[in-house]
């Protein structure tokens, strides 16, 4: 590695396959559940694992953002982190607010809000870690004359994501304008922030892994995070269509949802034509499979899935059905888990100084993990047909339709076993390369 | 100029973003008189008990349970009293509610509460099923 301030990364990505891990071990109890089988449901309700599994996916994925930056941004900036005390009580922060709140809610002490379940002492000790997080990033990018794009893209979404974060702590007496304020959050951060995040993370990777022009690069991050803004900001509409919201989210919701897909078009194209236009040979092929796999994949989860069940007409039937829960699988795992593997597997050589790129069980994991997760997101998307069929359109009752659809998820528990055993192989390779070395390292094989 | 005719485009969409933000929060907010203290009662134990965990209501939550959109309305209020004091399956075998011993209180803010939330409910959501007639749907 180039700088030392790299290996702050590698502890984030531990954590986050720890998360990980625990994250697909409560899906299974949910896909159990589904099927019937729930000795636990007094104990253990549904409510409770969802929580769990969903807190976990921020979690890994945050981990997973903040280990990225971490090795990206000396690279970008050629200068060390301003802390590495303050990056490392971050991720005490981190983990202490995911593990924490993960306890609660098997005392039922949450919010009891989705995606924000977290009670607020937890809340606040992840909210203080993204805070860290800005601040280090911010005195990184300050201690240098020159600030890249780069830099400033990721300054801006952490420096929002802290602001989004601590609004959180509001609550309000009315329902509806506390649903407003939510999904403001969960979009924003889903939608605009984690969509920026992907966008400069994969142009890092494709200018060093194809060795294109830097500022054929820069010109296509520059335009795409425009559209990202632009198009995420209005398709927000695409959530208020069904809670009384004013009509006009119904046409603003539509259209930008129909421009929101171009970026991620655009990601794609840009991947594509990048690796194209490349004359270089770049050995480490595991990291290639994995950027243009996110690129590819985000598309065809976030983009082209989400577009065609939020144009209004559509969603009426859609929304709230098991269509949705298949889109966010498929979009989670494209977007951003297959974007936190491509950094683990192009900077774990970088770290440790192993060539490790031609390790088998990686592949295997790779495809496994892929054909698993295609699998599961199929299984949903049979269920939510099915569900929508019977249910919106013919107005059968729901469980008897859950009974109809119960077949899907025995499917959905089978995908989620090679899923599963996808990610201990890629574990396993990550696990082979060791801990990153203390000495400075330049590797200059990796130059060619 | 390219340059500040492009800033001024970015100031624009936020600015009108804001104001559409804002009209909604007031649209939301002309809801306000109505929240009487049980309906305000209700949403806390609708949150504490993290109701939308299983349920969805509007079609956001989890898709485990039914949807709670005018639910009142389509089942009756003695329904969805008698069904939270003996949470019994839909269908025999079936999974059904956990026993939470609300009182009757808490069963009538509860009540309320989602009542309450049938003020703002869009004419067109949960989507009126379609009939089968001659083999077609109407």
């Amino acid at each position: 590695m180039k700088f030392k301030s790299q290996s702050l990364a590698y502890p984030y990505y531990l954590t986050g396959f720890v998360m990980l891990f625990i994250q697909i071990i409560y899906g299974f109890v949910l896909v159990v559940a589904r099927i019937g089988f729930d000795p636990f449901h007094e104990i253990l309700p549904f409510n409770i694992i969802r929580s769990v599994h969903t807190t976990f996916l921020i979690g890994w994925l945050t981990c997973g953002m903040y280990g990225s930056i971490y090795f990206i941004l000396p690279d970008d900036l050629k200068s060390e982190i301003y802390s590495h005390k303050i990056a490392m009580i971050q991720l005490i922060f981190l983990i202490t607010g995911i593990v924490g709140s993960v306890i609660c809610y098997h005392f039922q002490y949450w919010t009891g809000i989705k995606f924000l379940e977290m009670p607020s002492p937890f809340s606040y000790c992840f909210l203080g870690s993204i805070i860290l997080f800005s601040y280090n990033v911010f005195r990184t990018g300050y201690q240098i004359p020159k600030r890249t794009f780069f830099f400033k893209i990721i300054f801006f979404v952490s420096l929002t994501f802290s602001l989004i974060q601590a609004f959180t702590q509001f609550t309000f007496n009315n329902f509806h304008i506390e649903n407003l304020f939510r999904i403001l959050y969960v979009h924003f951060l889903f939608e605009v922030l984690w969509m920026l995040w992907l966008l400069a993370v994969i142009t890092y990777l494709l200018f060093n892994i194809t060795g294109i022009d830097k500022e054929y690069s820069e010109k296509w991050f520059r335009y795409l995070s425009y559209l990202i803004l632009g198009s995420g900001l209005f398709s927000i509409g695409h959530h208020l269509y069904f809670n009384g919201a004013p009509e006009y989210w119904r046409w603003i919701g539509g259209i930008f949802s129909a421009i929101q897909p171009m970026a991620l078009v655009g990601i794609s194209l840009f991947s594509i034509l990048a690796y194209k236009k490349s004359g270089k040979q770049y050995p480490n092929k595991i990291a290639i499979y994995w950027t243009l796999g996110c690129s590819i994949m985000s598309f065809v989860g976030a983009g082209f899935l989400g577009f065609s069940h939020s144009i209004p007409g559509v969603n009426q039937f859609t929304h709230g059905t098991m269509i949705t829960g298949m889109h966010s699988h498929f979009a989670f795992w494209g977007s951003y888990a297959m974007l936190v593997f491509a950094v683990i597997f192009y900077s774990m050589p970088y770290l440790t100084s192993k060539k490790l790129w031609n390790y088998l069980p990686g592949y295997i994991g790779f495809w496994m993990s892929n054909i698993g997760i295609v699998s599961m997101s199929a299984a949903m998307a049979l269920a939510g047909l099915v569900q929508v069929y019977l249910e919106k359109r013919l107005g059968l009752e729901f469980f008897s339709v859950q009974r109809e659809i119960r077949i899907h998820f025995i499917g959905m528990l089978l995908a989620g076993i090679l899923f599963l055993a996808g990610i201990i192989l890629i574990f396993i390779h990550f696990l082979k390369f060791g801990k990153p070395e203390k000495e400075e390292l330049i590797a200059e094989e990796y130059k060619n | 100029m390219a340059r500040v005719l492009f800033n001024g485009f970015w100031v624009i969409l936020i600015i009108i973003f804001i104001i559409l933000f804002l009209n909604t929060y007031n649209h939301y907010q002309n809801n306000e008189n109505a929240i009487s203290r049980e309906v305000l009662s209700g949403k806390k134990i609708f949150r504490k008990n993290y109701c939308q965990g299983c349920h969805s209501l509007f079609g956001e939550g989890a898709y485990y349970a039914p949807d709670l959109t005018k639910i009142v309305t389509k089942r009756n209020t003695e329904f969805i009293h008698d069904f939270l004091r003996f949470p019994q399956p839909a269908i025999s075998g079936e999974i059904r509610m956990i026993q939470y011993d609300f009182t009757h209180t808490e069963i009538d803010d509860i009540i309320l509460f989602l009542l309450w939330s049938e003020n703002k409910a869009s004419e067109d959501f949960p989507p009126q099923p379609k009939l089968i007639i001659n083999n077609e749907l109407r």
